[in-house]
């Protein structure tokens, strides 16, 4: 489980992270905070997490900024 | 004789002759090979839907007229898709969106104008339960601020 990234003309994969969510629940719905980070909630009961995005001479990086148990949106 | 198709929205069992055939084997598989390249700047306008309620999470949308009636409404394009209760993100020229094709979960860039398709990505994971059904959930976000467009999905 995890989240992708593509570039939206070609595909192309840039980055993923690595998640889980809970059994036989899968509606981790991206939403993305101030163009550059990618809030994820990840079930029931386990809380949500922020993963900055950035770009540098065409290398990307996606850092899990912090791991909530308490903020969560489903 | 019969097969549990899973439940319904009531929660009640779904059941079918097992000799049926599943509703998906029916469904063609998206066309990875072809990928027209794309001539247009890709530029986002007032009136895109970059992500899952909009572009300010509130489900509504700005910068449109509404007409009064609906006799003028044209289908444009319809075209066969896989399962999934992902809606659609339309930045530009561009949709995206993401389903599910037996044994995979594809995420699809369409053109918007025509339904053509511009490049799709299969992962080999597959969504199956009785109470959710067979399907790929999310709408895929686009995110165009800050620098390069960048498109996230999530995958089981």
């Amino acid at each position: 489980m995890g989240i992708d990234a593509h570039h939206p003309e070609s595909g192309k994969p840039l980055w993923n992270h690595a998640f889980t969510t809970s059994p036989k629940i899968c509606v981790a719905q991206p939403g993305i905070v101030d163009g550059s980070s990618i809030l994820l909630s990840l079930g029931y009961g386990l809380g949500s997490i922020l993963i900055d995005v950035e770009e540098k001479d065409g290398t990307w990086t996606a850092k899990e900024r912090w791991n909530c148990r308490r903020l969560t949106l489903i | 004789m019969f097969r549990l198709q899973g439940f319904s929205g009531g929660f009640g069992p779904a059941l079918v002759f097992g000799w049926q055939k599943p509703i998906e084997a029916e469904r063609p598989v998206a066309n990875s090979g072809v990928s027209p390249p794309l001539s247009e700047a890709y530029q986002s306008t007032e009136t895109d839907w970059p992500e899952f309620r909009g572009p300010n999470h509130d489900g509504v949308v700005r910068g449109i007229e509404y007409s009064e009636t609906w006799l003028d409404l044209e289908l444009r394009w319809r075209i066969p898709i896989g399962e999934g209760w992902s809606s659609f993100c339309v930045v530009g020229p561009m949709a995206f969106t993401q389903w599910q094709e037996y044994e995979s979960q594809v995420t699809v860039c369409l053109r918007a104008a025509s339904g053509v398709e511009v490049w799709c990505n299969e992962d080999k994971v597959r969504f199956d339960e009785a109470m959710g059904g067979r399907r790929a959930t999310r709408s895929p976000p686009v995110a165009l601020r800050n620098f390069r467009p960048l498109l996230a999905q999530s995958r089981s």
